[in-house]
Parts: C-alpha cells; structure tokens; sequence
C-alpha cells in the first residue's frame, strides 16, 4: 500500500524513539511479556507514558533485545508468548483475539438492541495507532470496531465485569457523549428559545403563546420578507401544525440573503415550538421543518475560476 | 484531432537538403556565420487566412479561449410597438367573465355604507358608478380587480367610520356641512388607495363632487406643459394640460350635478361666461381651451365654495353639494419637480398653482370653511413609488401631535433635526391651527393598518365563493392567513387568495 | 402602524396558567393505560418519543390498583382498535386522499348515525337498535356493533358477570370523560394535536409536482423568485381568459368541461402539458445491426421527462410569439395548445411519427442475440 508507506516511517519512527527512553502501556494484561522464556522469568519496565494527545500509548518494541547472557542455561528453543509474534502488527492482533474470546465466552448473553446500547466513543483510527504503535489497516480496525459492539450490546446488567473493563480500554478519553446538553425548557417568562442555521443565515427565534404576530428584527413579516414564499418557510412550523394563530413569534435573524433568513428562522422556529411540544416531533420531522439543510457555500480553490470551475483549456 | 506537435517545432526538426531550399531571393536569409538551419517563414507579403493564425495570443492578449457567441436567433430584433409595453402596464381589467358571480352581494348604497352589520363584506360597486370611477381614475392597475367577476371593496372598520361621517356631512343633522381634512398614510398595501377609491364611491352615491389627482406625480415630473401665471406672478407657474385633464376628469365624473348648477357670479377673468350657464358647460369651456383652463377651474371652484349668489344672481343659485377632493402620493408634490425656471433652477411643488391650491386647502380658512358647503379632503400617501421626505415625515408627525393637543411649544413635540436640512416651506404647508369655523375639521392623519380577522374572514370567502379559492375557509385558515399577510394587510391578503400552490382538490 | 408584540402579557406568559384543570395522576393513568392497550393491538409503531416514555412510565405504574378485567373494559370504551388505527394510518400515509389500508377500515358509518340523521330509518330499525336508542347508551363513543366488538362482548356475557354492569357503565362514563380530557391534554402538547399531513404539507414540497417543473423550467439565470413571479401571472392569465374552444382533431386529456377548466388554473395546465407530452422518442444505439451503424429506437418516457419535453416545446414555441412579456408570451402559448392552435401539437405528433416508424428496430437487440449464441 503506497499510501499508508509515510505512515509506516512515521511508526519506525516512534518505535526507535520508544527504544531508548519510553516504555508505556495502559493495562496490565497487554504489558506482559512479548515472549517467554522457559525457565527464565523476565521482569520487564512497565511505565505509563501520557504524550501531549492526552491518552496513554502503548508504544514498545515488538520484539526488546533478547540478552543472552541473562540466561543461566541456554534454551534449546525461544517460544514467543504471543502467537501473533510474528505477524505485522502483533499487539494489534492480541488485542482482536483477547476480544474474540471473551465474545466467544460470553455469546450466549442476552443483547439489546443496539440503539439501547450505551453508547460508547471508541478510538478512531489514527488515535488507535497512536496507541498500539503499530501500523492498522483500515479495514482490519473496523472488524475490531464491530466486535467491540457486539459485545456492547450485552445486556447492560448482565455484563460481566471483564467485559467491561477490556471495552474500557478502547474508549477514548473524554466521553464525547458522556455530556448532553440540558433540556431546553421554556423560561420564566413562558419563552422557549430556537437556533437555526441555513445557508449563510443564523436565526434566534423566541416563541411565547400568544395570537399570531410575527416581527423580524423588529419588522413585521411583511417588511421582512417581501415574498410570500419566504413568508410561508419562516411560518411552516406553526402551519403545518395549525398553531399559528396559537403563538407569537420574535426573530432576530442575520446574515444571508431572503432565502437563507427565511430558512433559517424555519429551523429556529420549528425547534423552538420543540421546546413549548415535545409531542409534535414527528409531525414537524414530517413537514420537513426540524430537518437540518448543512450544505454551505463550497470554497474556491486556487486554480480554479470558482469552487469546481476549471480555467478554459488553451492550446498554446 | 489536432496535432500537438507546434510548426516551429516540426520546422526545427526537419533536415533541409539544399536541393529543397526555397530560393534565397524568396527566403530571407540568417547571418552568415550563424550555424543553425535557416528557418522557413511565411511570406508576410502573403496574407494569412483569418483564423488560421499561428502562434499564440500576442503579448499582453488574455489568454483564454476566444469563443465566438452565437448570435441571438433573429426575429425578436424589433421591439414591440411604442407604448404597447406602458399600455399593457396600465391596463386595467375590471372583469373576469370566468369567475363565478356571487350569490347575494349586496351593492354599496346609501344604507350598505353604514351599516355595521354588514362589516367584513365585500360590497359590489354599483355598474352605473364604474364609469365615474373610471373617469377619476379611482382605479389603479395591481389592486387585484382582474380575478373577479365585478368589482368590489371590503367594508372594513375605516370604511364604515368613512361612512357615517359622509352621511352626517350629507345628512341634515349639526354635522351638516362639516369639513374632514385627512392625511392617510399606511403600510405598503395596506388600503391606501382604495381607501380612497372607497371614499369616491360613496362620494359618487352621496351626490357629492368629486374632484381628484390620481397621481400626484404627474404635476411634477415635468410631462405636462408649464408658464408663467401672469407678468405680476413671474414666479408661479400654471400648468394648462394638467388644469384641462382635471376639470375633463371632474366633468364626465360629475355630468349629471354639474348640469344642474348654474353660474351665479360674475367671473370678470372670463368674459365668455354668462351667469345663468351651468357648470357643465363652464368645465367644458376650460376642457376645450387650455389656455384658460386654470381661469376656469378658479372660476369652478369658485362656484362649487359658494354659499349664496351675488345680488342680483339669486335666481341662478342652487345649494351647492359638498366636495371631495383626493390626492393620491402626497410627497412627491413636497420637493423640488422636475420644471426648470427661465435660470435653469428647479422649481418648488409649491411654486405650483395646481399644487399650491390643493395645498391650501390644507389650512383652515380665513373667515370661513374652507369647504363651505362641506366636504372631505383625502390626501393618501404612496409606498411604492415614494420619495423619501424627512419634512415631510416630521410635518406628518407634527401635525399627528397637533391634532392629539400637544402644544408646539411643550418637549413632546415632534422637532426636526437642525442638521437636516429641512424643507420650512413643507413644514409651513402643514402649519394648520385650530380652525376658527365650527363647520371645519382640523386636519389629521389617518393611519391604515391591517383589516382584523373577522374582516379578513369575510374576504376570503368572497374568494372561495367567487370560485377562485378552493379551501376550506375556517377561522384557523384565515388566522394562518392573517399572519402570513403581516396582520392582516389586504393588499397581501389578496395576493394570498390568488396565490396556487396545489392542484384543487 | 405595525402590530405589536407583547411579550409581557401575563395571561400568555405563564403557560401552567392556562392549561384547563389538570386531572389527577390516577385518571391520566387511565387515559395512557388505554392509549398504550390501543397501540399494542395496532401494532404500530408510530409514537412519539416523549408519548412512549411517559406511558411506559404510567402505565407501569397503573398496573398496580388496575385488575385485568376493568382494563379490559376500559379498552372496550375507547375508540376501536380499527378506529385507531384508522386516525394513525391517516398520519402514517401521507397520501390522505380517503385511500385506506384494510377493507376494515373501509366500513364507512356506523349504523347508529345514519339512524340518528334518518328519522325514517329509525322506524325500521331493528328491535336491538330501537332499544339501546332508548336507553340513550351510544353516548359512549364505541361501536359495540362492529364486529371484533361484538365478539369481545359475546366473551363478557359468557363469563357471566352481570352483577357489576351498573358499575362497569359508571366506570365507562367516567373514563369516556377522562379520554376527552386526555385528548385535550395529551403528554407535551398545549393544543389540539395536529391533523394529518399531506404531501404538500412537507416544507420541500410546498407546490404541486407539476407546478415546480414548470416553474423550475421558466426560471433564467437562477432567479426563483422571478420565475415564480411568472408563473403566477401565467395561471392569472389562465385563469382570466376565456375557456377553450375544442377542436375534436386535437383535443385536450378527458377532464371537466372547458368552461369549468379556467377557475382550476392547475388542472388546467395539466391537462395541457400532459396532452402535449409525447409518450416517448427515439433514442440512437450503436452496435445492433454491427458495422458501427446507429438505429433508431423509440423508447418510452417516464412521466417527468415527457412533462419536461412538453413544457420545453412550449416555452421555445413561445419565444416566436410577440407579447412583450414573457409570461404573457408563454400563456398566450398555453391557451393556443388548449385551443389546439398551437405548433407544438405537430411536433408531438412528428417525435410520435417518427417512433412509430422506428419500431421496427424494437426487437433488434434480441434479434442479434440469438445469432450470437
């Protein structure tokens, strides 16, 4: 693979590095010896090594100079303890058959669905290599990512106490998603309060109960928005659920264009009467309203006329 | 396909035996101690093909693709005749024989204008009417008349305020003969003009004369012939077409009224008219001779403001009706026009007669009404073709203020910004105090906002009943309606009632 | 002057104020018990979020005081499971047009009201009905008549437990006020739940399919608003001019009369786009007969595409026209194709011609396939 070529002097790199001061590693079980000598015991440096990424490595050499002369006897044959000693990425393939085990242990726990599962932010890819040293295939990590969830979605209260410590290993520090955002509520004052982008617009939207009025940066929907299908956007989450006569609407909306304004007081305004109706979700995902448009203006590129546009071909 | 090899290159490559040299008078030849091949050049005496040209763009030529854009396919290379694009602007269509006629809609007359009952509907405009409101051009072109099979207007709050106070004025109460002046402003398409439009109809039942400026703008736009008034007034100037168009307007308008008046005064600018003449024939006079137009709108004006004959005319005096005189876009006639003074400067609206007339009006009169007999004065603003006056909107402020009792001299008191250049002569126009006749409004400014729902309601079921609107009109159709035409501004509501989204169903 | 907010008003600010009076925990259990038993036997799926979570919650906590039979009967006293069913299948299909999943749910009315509206049917009505009209007990709300009802009853009587009916009635009185309270007060909503969605109820498909194309096909330079401009003018213009005369040689799709098409300017403009639309064209491949050669082969063309070739031909027959307006040019042309009058009828039947003679190369792929093998 050309491609990964870079990557893989990237890794030598650091295993050269890691040779002459830095011996990390996270967990006891994967600190053990990468081979054993029969009749020899080893004792080797653990150490914990947190770099500047914030999480600990485990970059040591697959394979630590063998000292003869430590051997009282010489032994008729050297057995690596890893039956993976000999592949490219030993600790890599140690830590897909520890995972295949304990699966293999505990298949027959019931599971839950897997939008029930808790979830879980496991290394990505680069980070993953930081960790284990080793160059990792693509593909090869994604067959580990999906024995990870397999064995996630073991019933959260039956999981056995291995299982979860061996999946605590590859959770990344940090839980993203360990912190949601409150509920939003409606305040003190019977507001609920929306954003929304679209385009190049952004729009705060505040919606107490009211009778219908609309104002737009302080305008009325009229002045804001001369075109009756602007009009219309601005308003569809009230529409489309027969509540526009029920509330009142102000909106500061900036940036953009008619369009892009309209829109993204739509979004604002649909999440916003979120707020006050938790129970109209489905309908406003049906009418199209809470539906987040994320395209942007593509960037120009150097070379080209525009985002894509290539200059016009020349003979001469 | 094109070779990618350029000539020079070939030329270069080419191993040239002597044999095939060109001639040496024929080639110009290199120096004599230069060593490479001598190149072969075109003749320049022979001229090259255009588009055959070798080598690239010259220097400092842009170096794109020169394409040759096709040329537009031919037959559209004529423009439409002139004034065809204007005529199909201003067109005015008041019928569509396609939508269906609406059962039990009432006409507005005398009892319909004031009926509270009947507010929210939309009343017919009676047929006999619709050529005097053409003639005063009371309609405009985008009012939304064309999807309808006859016109009609809503009655809504202000319409049946405007009512009552006609049929008062009208009427034989202590109102009697009273004189309304009102300023309308309002919000982009919120009724202005038709609100206008409303008031000449019921002007128009009530008997009354009408005398209109459909478009302000036209007296200073400088399309219309201008002069001097008179060697006295070199600085007032007259417009003799504008002058002839009014009183053309105000007769076929008000034919039937004015043939039943006569000339009770004597008019000593005139000398072709007779006491004893109707004012039918008085208009006439000044429709038929431009030049003494503006003598004989005096002369009408005259005769309509007056409230007894001279001595010896008794005979020839009839009551006069009451007036009503509209203006439509009042702030272009705040500004300099367009009409340029024998020096080159621009002339004041106000250095007008036309516009320093209708003016006048304005401020109250000196010993008596200015509209004696009674009347109304309408002067609506535009929003769609109108310039921006800061005097003009304080002058509209101040007199707002006047009318609510403010003193000009307390803090409240709308002030002009010193550093803005104001206009004093739009200032002064507006400068109205308290009327010293019982019989004259002070003026005021009416403001148009948007109908209420119940009113909104009522329109939108005339659209679904006149076939154009194929939904259910409940209360939370029309509440959605309302909002999305900013509160209900008539003007969006109608483009919403024409508006086609979806297939009927 | 512009109307304004009042962002203070305190009557609208305090929501708690105005919700109506909050029923007690146990009645809203209730309510949601029911809810929840008419869903499982919809087996469908769509519920919100929130609304499952809560009725989890209560029915969870319902279930202690709750014996299985009064639960049962309290499901009997809902609206039935078809009923149900037929309420959510409105909301799941988005098509609304009266089109409904199951023949069960096509039963149409139930008798009781057509005994209620017909004095004379009531006459003749069956003893049963005479009886229970007296009794005055279809105040209920169920249709203990359907069928699936019926035998759920049959069930109750052969348990044989009539010694609590009158308390049974009490309690249904009770809970059928308990579900209209519920329906006004179902969990996270203040008003009135929404009725069905249609598809132009979806903020992207605000216009009907036909109108966007052709507005899509007006528009010059990216300028929506323009091109929507134009289209209102163009269904104004068919909407004010007068309705076609028929010319039988050229006849516009079967539809209502033309004096009736003018006041439903869309359908009008589908009935002409869609007569105008040539069924398919000819499309040149190579390679059939061999030596390099191309044949043409009519194909047929979706509905979008044909829609799309005749607002084409349209708009490019318009532009010879001498309207100064473009959307008067392209109505103008519109009301000539109703009329039959227009160019664009001959070039329909020219790319119809020309297929035709085209099909003999129909069945040429086939042909030389079988040589091959």
């Amino acid at each position: 693979m050309a491609r990964q070529s870079p990557r893989g002097v990237v890794h030598a790199m650091q295993s050269v590095r890691s040779t002459t001061s830095l011996r990390a590693f996270l967990s006891q079980r994967s600190a053990a010896p990468a081979y054993i000598i029969p009749g020899a015991s080893l004792s080797t440096r653990t150490q914990q090594w947190k770099n500047a990424r914030g999480y600990a490595t485990e970059v040591q050499p697959a394979a630590p100079e063998i000292d003869f002369a430590k051997f009282h006897t010489q032994p008729t044959r050297i057995i690596p303890r890893s039956p993976a000693y000999f592949s490219g990425s030993p600790k890599f393939i140690d830590h897909l058959l520890r995972l295949e085990d304990i699966l293999a242990k505990y298949v027959s726990l019931p599971t839950v669905s897997a939008a029930e599962a808790p979830r879980k932010a496991w290394f990505k890819l680069p980070q993953f290599r930081d960790v284990v040293g080793e160059p990792i295939a693509t593909k090869k990590y994604k067959g580990l990512l999906k024995l990870l969830q397999r064995l996630n979605r073991i019933d959260p209260n039956l999981m056995p106490k291995a299982v979860r410590l061996s999946l605590d290993d590859f959770i990344r520090p940090g839980n993203p998603y360990g912190n949601k955002p409150a509920p939003a509520t409606v305040d003190n004052l019977g507001r609920a309060r929306g954003k929304g982008k679209r385009k190049a617009s952004s729009a705060v939207v505040h919606l107490v109960e009211g009778n219908g009025e609309v104002l737009v940066n302080g305008k009325t929907l009229v002045e804001a928005f001369p075109r009756v299908h602007d009009r219309e956007s601005a308003t569809w989450a009230l529409r489309c659920t027969a509540r526009l006569d029920k509330y009142n609407v102000w909106v500061a909306v900036r940036g953009g264009g008619t369009t892009g304004q309209a829109e993204a007081i739509t979004l604002a305004l649909g999440r916003a009467l979120m707020v006050h109706e938790p129970a109209l979700k489905p309908t406003l995902r049906k009418a199209g309203v809470i539906t987040v448009d994320r395209r942007r203006v593509e960037r120009k590129k150097p070379g080209h006329v525009k985002a894509r546009k290539m200059p016009t071909w020349v003979k001469r | 396909m094109v070779s990618s090899f350029c000539w020079s290159c070939l030329t270069r490559l080419r191993q040239t035996p002597r044999t095939v040299l060109p001639s040496p008078t024929a080639v110009p030849r290199g120096p004599a101690f230069h060593t490479s091949a001598v190149r072969f050049f075109p003749n320049p005496m022979m001229r090259k093909k255009p588009g055959q040209e070798l080598g690239g763009p010259k220097y400092r030529q842009s170096k794109s693709a020169r394409m040759k854009k096709k040329k537009p396919v031919d037959g559209k290379a004529r423009p439409p005749p002139v004034g065809e694009r204007k005529a199909l602007r201003k067109r005015i269509v008041l019928s569509n024989p396609n939508a269906l006629e609406v059962e039990g809609m009432q006409e507005l007359t005398e009892e319909t204008m004031v009926d509270s009952r009947l507010r929210g509907n939309v009343l017919a405009l009676p047929v006999p009417m619709l050529d005097q409101l053409r003639a005063v051009q009371a309609f405009k072109p985008k009012q939304g008349w064309s999807i309808f099979r006859r016109p009609g207007t809503v009655l809504r709050r202000e319409t049946l305020e405007m009512g009552r106070l006609f049929d008062n004025i009208s009427g034989v109460g202590e109102d009697k003969g009273t004189a309304v002046k009102k300023i309308i402003t309002g919000s982009r398409k919120s009724g202005k003009s038709v609100h206008l439009l409303q008031a000449m109809a019921m002007a128009f039942t009530k008997k009354w004369v009408v005398f209109t400026v459909p478009e302000a703008q036209d007296l200073v736009s400088a399309t219309t012939g201008y002069g001097p008034l008179s060697d006295e007034n070199p600085n007032l100037y007259v417009q003799n077409e504008a002058t002839a168009s009014l009183l053309s307007r105000t007769l076929i308008a008000n034919k039937t009224i004015l043939s039943k008046l006569q000339v009770s005064r004597i008019h000593p600018a005139l000398s072709a008219v007779q006491p004893g003449m109707t004012l039918e024939n008085l208009a006439k006079f000044g429709v038929q001779d431009p030049a003494s137009s503006w003598a004989v709108f005096q002369a009408l004006w005259a005769e309509l403001t007056a409230t007894s004959a001279t001595t010896g005319l008794e005979k020839n005096f009839t009551p006069r009706p009451p007036i009503l005189v509209t203006v439509d876009g009042l702030a272009h006639w705040m500004r300099n026009s367009e009409y340029r003074t024998t020096e080159f400067e621009p002339i004041h609206a106000h250095d007008l007669v036309f516009v320093r007339h209708f003016l006048s009006l304005l401020k109250p009169g000196k010993d008596e009404s200015t509209l004696p007999n009674g009347g109304a004065l309408l002067y609506a603003t535009s929003t769609s073709n109108n310039p921006s006056i800061y005097s003009f909107e304080v002058a509209l402020k101040q007199v707002a203020a006047r009318h609510a009792g403010v003193d000009p001299s307390a803090p409240e008191f709308p002030k002009l910004d010193p550093y803005s250049n104001p206009d004093s002569r739009v200032l002064e126009a507006f400068i109205s105090t308290k009327p010293t006749s019982a019989q004259e409004g002070m003026l005021e400014v009416q403001t148009i906002g948007g109908v209420s729902r119940d009113e909104a309601r009522g329109f939108m079921e005339y659209f679904a009943r006149s076939g154009l609107l194929r939904e259910t009109v409940n209360d939370e159709w029309v509440g959605e309606k309302w909002t999305l035409a900013g509160g209900g501004v008539i003007g969006e509501l109608e483009r919403l009632g024409r508006r086609l989204r979806v297939a009927a169903a | 002057m512009p109307p304004r907010l009042n962002l203070f008003a305190a009557r609208t600010a305090v929501p708690v104020l105005r919700q109506p009076s909050a029923p007690s925990a146990s009645q809203r259990c209730i309510a949601s018990a029911l809810r929840r038993n008419a869903a499982q036997g919809t087996k469908s799926g769509f519920q919100s979020s929130v609304g499952v979570r809560v009725q989890r919650r209560w029915n969870s906590s319902a279930s202690d005081g709750k014996t299985p039979e009064e639960a049962q009967r309290q499901a009997e006293s809902m609206p039935h499971v078809s009923e149900e069913a037929a309420e959510i299948n409105k909301i799941m299909h988005k098509e609304g047009n009266g089109t409904r999943s199951s023949p069960e749910l096509e039963q149409g009315t139930p008798v009781s009201e057509i005994l209620q509206r017909d004095e004379e049917a009531r006459k003749h009505a069956p003893k049963v009905f005479q009886d229970q009209m007296k009794n005055g007990s279809s105040g209920s709300g169920s249709r203990f008549f359907s069928t699936s009802a019926r035998r759920g009853q049959l069930e109750q009587q052969s348990t044989g437990r009539s010694e609590d009916q009158a308390s049974a009635a009490l309690v249904e009185s009770m809970i059928s006020q308990v579900t209209q309270q519920a329906v006004d007060l179902t969990p996270g909503l203040k008003f009135d739940a929404p009725g069905t969605l249609s598809r132009s109820d979806n903020f992207r498909k605000r216009y009907e399919p036909l109108l966007e194309q052709f507005t899509k096909l007006l528009m010059r330079d990216g300028k929506l608003a323009m091109a929507q401009k134009n289209m209102s003018i163009i269904l104004d213009h068919l909407r004010s001019s007068p309705p076609p005369s028929i010319n039988y040689k050229r006849s516009l799709l079967p539809g209502p009369p033309p004096p009736q098409l003018p006041l439903n300017p869309v359908l009008y403009l589908t009935l002409i786009i869609d007569s105008v639309a040539p069924l398919i064209k000819l499309r040149n491949q190579k390679g059939i007969v061999g030596g390099g050669a191309s044949v043409q082969v009519p194909a047929p063309l979706p509905e979008r595409t044909r829609r799309r070739t005749a607002i084409r031909w349209i708009i490019d027959a318009s532009d010879k026209r001498r309207d100064s307006k473009f959307a008067q040019r392209v109505a103008a042309e519109l009301v000539a194709v109703a009329e039959g009058r227009s160019g664009v009828w001959e070039k329909k039947e020219h790319a119809h011609k020309l297929a035709v003679a085209g099909r003999v190369n129909v069945g040429f792929k086939q042909r030389t396939a079988k040589f091959f093998m």
